[in-house]
Order: structure tokens, then C-alpha cells, then sequence
């Protein structure tokens, strides 16, 4: 049974631009009725297909700019694919910024509150959970505080914590781990062990080769928008490490 | 429905406008009614005292109207403006987009129901009421909620992709207000008065689909009376017309609001 299918997707997209290069082509351009712009298709993602079984953990990893982000936000609807097709069996979440949602005016209850109604949880779903989300992320005595008031590790805490406490079955988490201090990092990573433990699917995006490796049941490298690899995470990670290794010779004797 | 899951969510930023717009305000919400009130109050002075006029009980004439075409403006515009200024959830969140507009009326809502209330309860104090007219309230407040829905839906939906919608609305809803009849009724325009070869209250009757409610809403609270039933129909039928086509273009669009803005 698969929790996530995605059948020859691709993205492209459309940037536009003003073509005016110039200061004076640019006051040009705002005299005129219409202006001139440029359209330049770019294409993030270039038929991928992959299926992630129900209670599974992959992994992606890949460069910066290499459609990872992408990939997240088609899964999870925001992004609508140019072609191919997803399918998702069962309740989905996307947390693909901490803190997406929250207003400094709000107290963290409050932040709770619409956080939680935003990923599509009633008020007296997240009410019932706010004990346990306040002792994860030990702000506790402040609950009530407006948070503009707590400090960017507070914030933070309390963020990772109102996300990964959705009980939807499938997650998908980009670099949402880089938060906190080294503590709360392991309880970051305890957690997800948790999830993972209790039979839930995970897909998440990270930098980290050794969470990856710890956590993720499979990898998958993209590299600009295509599909490098896939498999166990082991040698997927070492064959995007080569490739990385070798680019990076390369660059340095550019220099030289 | 997926919405209604959501609804919370519209709830909470409902909440969150109204407390943002009356954080560091003296009075909070009573703007909500001094604004509709000095406005009564210009207009009172320019339609009694710089041009007179037949009309009884001027002031409560122009509130029954000014009431509701205020509530009508701010849910339009802010709804315009809900998904452009939302992008940041948009981006990240996974939601029904419908909740950003949906959030936005309904902050209107709730400071055109509480202005409502008090003017709906001073009337009564002053010994005038409103006889069955306090019938046909919330029904009327139902039409007007689903249509400025449809219509900020609609431009909600535009205003992505041409951010001209925004400050075209400002000056549209400016012409919008005096071809509606608010600060006269229908029954003031001389009927041979003709416009584009039509007369000018047909026109007004017909092209504007705000006239039958604001009149409604006239009849309701300023004559006291159930209002005439064609203007119902009428009110109706704009009101489910423009919510029907301002959701199926939101729908069709909302797929790509995330990567449009």
C-alpha cells in the first residue's frame, strides 16, 4: 500500500522579468501602457516519478536549487505539477517552514491555535494537545506571553513543536531539524524516531547525510531537477558525496 | 466539504484582524459605528441644510443604507486583498485558499453586526423601532454577506495576477457608491430622466446588482416593513449569481496562486 505516488511529474515555471536593462529603458517602460516583459521558462523538476510505501521514511537530499523544496510543495498541493501525476493516500501535512503562520501579536496559545487550524485541525483537536505541545517545547510559564516576546530559541521550539504534534499520517518535512540548540536537536531527532516507531510516513528534505542515514528507510538524489538516484541511503549518499567532491576539485583547480 | 474543516482557521484569522486593527486604537471597536455615524452626520448637513430636501427623519434614512453599503466596501476590498497579503501562508501552508477571502469577510462581519446592533438597539430607545423590517435582517445580511463574498472571491482571484485590480476597486467602489441608491432612492430619480436611451432607474434597478439589497435593507430599517418581495428576488439572484461565478473562478485559479505570487 502506498501513501504517496508520483507518476512523470515535471515543473516548469514561468519568470518574468522586466527587459529593461537600462535606468532610462526602465522609465521607458513605466511611460508605456504595457510593459515589457520577458518570460523565461524554467524548468525546476524534469519527470520524477517515486512511490513512498505506507510507514516509510525517505529521504531526499541534493544540492541547493536542485528541486527538493519543489518536489515537498507538489506533494503537498501547493504547487500544481505542469505534467504527470500525484497521488496521496491519507491525510497529508507539509511543514516546509517553522513558524509559517505565526503572529508575534498572538500568544503562543493562540499561535497554537491557528497554526494548528491552518494545517486543518480543529480548535478542540489543538486545545486538547496544547499541554503536551507546550512541555516539548518548555514554554510552559508562557503560554499567555504575546510572542514577539519570546526569544528566536523559544520560537523555534514552540514551532517544531505545534508541527510534528499533527496526527496526520504522512509528513513531509523540509530541514526542519536545523532549529534549537544541541539538546533539543536530539529530542528533535527522538521525536521522529517516535513517529517513524509508531508507523507513520515521512518524507523529509536535509542537508544531513548522518540524519538521513539514521533515520530514512530509503534516499533519492536530485540534482537539478532530475532524478541521480535512489535506494538504500548508504550508497545514495555516497554517490551524491562523490559527485560533490569532484565539482568542488574541479572549481578549486578553476582557481588555480 | 474541505473548507469546513478549515473552518477554525478562518475564525482565527478573523480574530487576528480585528485585533491587529484595533490593537493601539482609543475606542477599538466602536469605530466601527462612529465612522458610519459621522458620515451620517456630513451628509445629514449637506442634504438638509446645503440642499434641502423632502426626505423625514434624514439621518435614519442614509444610515438604513450607509450601513450596509459600508460592510458591502470593506468585505470587497479586503477580501480583494486577502490571498496577495497571505502570500506568506500561502507559500508554505497547505490550506483551502478560500480561507483567506472567507477570513476577511467575515472580519467585516462581525464589526458590521456589532454597528448593527447598536443602531438597530438606539432605534428602539428612540421610541421609532423597527416593526417586522427586524424580520427580514438576518436574511438580508445573508444575501449581502454572499455577495460581496462572490465579488471579493472574484477579484481576490484577479488581484494575483494584475495588482491594478486593487487600486482600480478604490476608485470603482467610489462611482459604485453614488450609482447605488444610498444617500437618495430610486423613487427621487424623475422617471423620465434617461440614460443611454433607458430609464435612468431601470438602469441603476438592473445593472447594479447592490441596488435591490440596498433598498431592501431601506425598506427593513428605515420605512420599518418587510421588504417587497421582487426586490428579495432580485437580491437574490445577484447574490447567488456573483457568489457562483466568483467560486468557480477562485477555485479554478487558487491551483496556482503559489507560484503566481
Amino acid at each position: 500500500m502506498n501513501s504517496i505516488e508520483v507518476h512523470n511529474v515535471s515543473k516548469t515555471f514561468i519568470i518574468v522579468r522586466n527587459r529593461a536593462r537600462t535606468v532610462s529603458g526602465f522609465f521607458i517602460d513605466m511611460a508605456r501602457f504595457w510593459r515589457r516583459l520577458e518570460r523565461v521558462p524554467f524548468t525546476a523538476l524534469r519527470d520524477i516519478s517515486l512511490t513512498v510505501a505506507r510507514g516509510e521514511t525517505l529521504g531526499i537530499i541534493g544540492a541547493n536549487g536542485s528541486g527538493k523544496s519543489t518536489l515537498l510543495k507538489l506533494i503537498a498541493g501547493i504547487y500544481a505539477p505542469t505534467s504527470g501525476k500525484i497521488a496521496v493516500h491519507g491525510q497529508l501535512v507539509a511543514l516546509l517552514e517553522l513558524g509559517a503562520g505565526f503572529h508575534g501579536e498572538l500568544s503562543g496559545r493562540e499561535n497554537i491555535f491557528l497554526n494548528g487550524a491552518l494545517y486543518g485541525h480543529t480548535r478542540a483537536a489543538m486545545a486538547r494537545r496544547v499541554p503536551e505541545i507546550a512541555a516539548f517545547a518548555e514554554i510552559e510559564a508562557f503560554l499567555d506571553t504575546p510572542l514577539k516576546y519570546y526569544s528566536s530559541g523559544m520560537q523555534a521550539r514552540l514551532a517544531f513543536a505545534v508541527a510534528i504534534a499533527s496526527p496526520a499520517e504522512i509528513m513531509l518535512l523540509d530541514e526542519i531539524l536545523a532549529v534549537g540548540d544541541a539538546a533539543f536537536q536530539a529530542r528533535c531527532v527522538a521525536k521522529l524516531r517516535e513517529l517513524r516507531a509508531a508507523g507513520r510516513t515521512l518524507v523529509m528534505v536535509s542537508h544531513s547525510a548522518a540524519l538521513v542515514r539514521e533515520l530514512c528507510d530509503r534516499a533519492l538524489w536530485l540534482d537539478r531537477g532530475r532524478l541521480m538516484a535512489e535506494g538504500a541511503p548508504e550508497h545514495v549518499i555516497a554517490a551524491y558525496e562523490a559527485q560533490a567532491l569532484s565539482q568542488a576539485a574541479q572549481k578549486t583547480q578553476s582557481f588555480a | 466539504m474541505n473548507l469546513l474543516r478549515y473552518r477554525d482557521a478562518a475564525l482565527s484569522l478573523a480574530l487576528l484582524n480585528l485585533r491587529l486593527r484595533y490593537n493601539n486604537t482609543l475606542i477599538g471597536a466602536a469605530w466601527s459605528l462612529v465612522n458610519p455615524l459621522f458620515f451620517t452626520l456630513i451628509f445629514t448637513f449637506v442634504f438638509t441644510v446645503l440642499l434641502p430636501n423632502e426626505t423625514p427623519d434624514f439621518p435614519v434614512f442614509v444610515l438604513s443604507a450607509l450601513l450596509a453599503w459600508n460592510y458591502f466596501q470593506a468585505a470587497v476590498l479586503n477580501a480583494a486583498g486577502s490571498v496577495t497579503n497571505g502570500r506568506g501562508l500561502v507559500l508554505k501552508i497547505a490550506f483551502p485558499r478560500a480561507v483567506l477571502p472567507a477570513a476577511a469577510i467575515l472580519t467585516e462581519l462581525v464589526t458590521f453586526s456589532l454597528a448593527l446592533g447598536v443602531v438597530v438597539a438606539l432605534l428602539y430607545l428612540s421610541g421609532r423601532g423597527l416593526g417586522a423590517g427586524l424580520l427580514a435582517l438576518p436574511l438580508l445580511i445573508a444575501l449581502l454577506t454572499c455577495l460581496a463574498s462572490g465579488l471579493g472571491m472574484l477579484f481576490a482571484a484577479l488581484n494575483v495576477y494584475l495588482r491594478d485590480t486593487q487600486e482600480f476597486l478604490g476608485v470603482f467602489m467610489f462611482g459604485w457608491f453614488f450609482v447605488t441608491p444610498i444617500i437618495y432612492s430610486l423613487e427621487a430619480i424623475p422617471p423620465e430622466r434617461m440614460v443611454l436611451g433607458v430609464s435612468a432607474r431601470t438602469l441603476i434597478q438592473i445593472v447594479n446588482p447592490l441596488s435591490p439589497l440596498i433598498s431592501a435593507f431601506r425598506q427593513a430599517i428605515y420605512e420599518r416593513r418587510l421588504p417587497d418581495l421582487e426586490l428579495l428576488g432580485a437580491a437574490a439572484l445577484a447574490a447567488l449569481f456573483f457568489w457562483l461565478l466568483g467560486a468557480l473562478i477562485f477555485g479554478r485559479a487558487s491551483r496556482h496562486f503559489a507560484e503566481a505570487l
